[in-house]
């Protein structure tokens, strides 16, 4: 028997890889453009572009670990499910909130910083540490935001 | 329109920057010592095999370029359109001109253009304008009556620039873009003062002033009627009003110098495009720079030829976006 406890938390579960992993596919896919606007140009220039292309991809990652540890927890993954109230399914599903809406805000944040640095580097490609810099100074964020959801889910244990 | 659609578009525009001339260069292209050198200086500068046969080729070409690369990298040309459509009523011009004094227009049209020269010359041919956009049936046959009823090729011109200014802010708002709309609103104030200004100097009646000029939300068309109806003083007073001093005292130079401060207006418009990473002001800005790298390429030819000097020159070459 389910409880709908688990269900509210596997849901967190479920949407912190999948909200962070819009946000994340969406930035990606941004800078990709842009990125594929340089190369068009200038092919020279795809190894410098392809590092802004990635820094976003990172919130999608981050969503993964929270899941799995959630979901770890919760017993889904080892066919053991635990029988949960709705207020601890509360807890989880709350656990998640951090990385799964800053993961998506700040993937799209990223990638506009992202394609801003895409174009110092077509148009001056020596100063790409910078445009790397400045893109990857979003990234605290979700770092911050990934901390706190794993030390919550933890602390649940 | 999303800014973000943009994204590919201003990294090849982005890319593309780099190719546009520094004011260094165009420094040095002033100093040369003649036409032949400036030639050697823009080939090292990327004008490759331009020389005194081909030069306005090359440079047509340039400009032709760089429209082709901004409509092909746009997630939509359509927003797009408004800064090319003059071509389009330039080139009906051509073919209406053409047609009543049966001439050959090809050397005449212009390009890119956003409508098909041919399927505008066939419709004047055989007077079925159905296959034209229903605006542009309405300006053609309109303007086609015009001249065959008057046989005034002023008039003509005076219609067609002033539909061109109309329909190029209609297609800006159709883009719904503000930077868009309001730079059309800009470009048609301007295009407004010139023929303000010219209509002063050769003494209009405020009946063609008020034909020639077009409703401009920048502007009130009737103040600056009757200000040019009182003379190029009065009209560069009542500029100054509006905010536009440099304009106002590029009045009082001559029309060469009011010239280049519209176009050196437009330029600082454009220029914040240089810091916006994504949206369509980096293409629009792009389209400006290279126009006004080609009108400074072709000051500095022209005068190198006469032997102006470089004083001179300085005078009236364009603001460079780069």
């Amino acid at each position: 028997m389910i409880s709908t406890g688990l269900v509210i938390a596997v849901a967190g579960a479920v949407l912190a890889a999948l909200i962070a992993g819009m946000g994340s596919a969406k930035a990606v896919g941004m800078v990709g453009e842009a990125a594929a606007g340089v190369v068009a140009e200038d092919p020279a220039k795809f190894s410098k572009v392809l590092v802004l292309q990635l820094l976003p991809g990172t919130q999608g990652l981050y969503g993964l670990p929270t899941a799995v540890l959630a979901l770890s927890q919760l017993g889904v993954l080892g066919g053991s499910a635990l029988e949960l109230t709705v207020a601890q399914g509360i807890a989880y599903f709350a656990a998640c909130l951090p990385i799964m809406i800053v993961g998506y805000f700040s993937a799209v944040a990223q990638a506009r910083a992202a394609v801003a640095g895409v174009g110092i580097v077509a148009k001056n490609p020596s100063q790409n540490g910078k445009a790397i810099t400045m893109a990857a100074m979003v990234e605290t964020y979700a770092i911050l935001a990934l901390l706190v959801s794993i030390l919550v889910i933890n602390g649940l244990k | 329109m999303k800014d973000t659609e943009f994204a590919y578009a201003v990294a090849r525009v982005r890319s593309n920057e780099n190719k546009l001339l520094s004011s260094a260069t165009v420094e040095s292209l002033i100093n040369s010592s003649d036409y032949n050198e400036a030639l050697k200086l823009l080939a090292d500068a990327g004008y490759e095999n331009i020389d005194a046969s081909n030069e306005d080729e090359i440079l047509s070409k340039i400009l032709k370029q760089a429209v082709e690369l901004i409509y092909s990298s746009a997630p939509d040309d359509k927003c797009l359109d408004f800064l090319i459509v003059k071509n389009d009523y330039h080139n009906i011009k051509a073919l209406i001109k053409c047609l009543v004094s049966d001439k050959n227009p090809e050397k005449l049209l212009l390009s890119p253009s956003i409508f098909d020269s041919k399927a505008i010359e066939n419709a004047l041919k055989t007077k079925d304008y159905s296959a034209l956009p229903h605006f542009l049936a309405e300006h053609v046959r309109e303007a086609y009556e015009l001249v065959t009823k008057t046989m005034d090729g002023q008039l003509l011109e005076v219609f067609l620039d002033k539909k061109s200014i109309e329909t190029s802010i209609l297609l800006a708002k159709g883009s719904k873009d503000s930077f868009s709309v309001s730079l059309a609103e800009l470009m048609c104030l301007i295009a407004d003062l010139k023929i303000a200004l010219r209509c002063a100097k050769t003494v209009k009646d405020e009946d063609f002033i008020m034909k020639a000029l077009a409703q401009s939300s920048m502007v009130d068309v009737r103040r600056l009627c009757s200000s040019s109806l009182d003379g190029a003083d009065a009209l560069s007073a009542y500029v100054d009003t509006l905010g536009y001093t440099s304009l106002s005292e590029a009045m009082k130079k001559g029309y060469a110098c009011f010239e280049r401060a519209c176009d050196d207006l437009i330029m600082e418009k454009v220029k914040d495009a240089k810091y916006q990473c994504l949206g369509i002001a980096p293409l629009v800005a792009y389209y400006f720079a290279v126009d006004a790298e080609i009108k400074n390429v072709r000051i500095v030819l022209s005068c190198k030829k006469n032997g102006i000097d470089s004083d001179i020159i300085r005078e009236r070459v364009r603001v460079l976006y780069a």
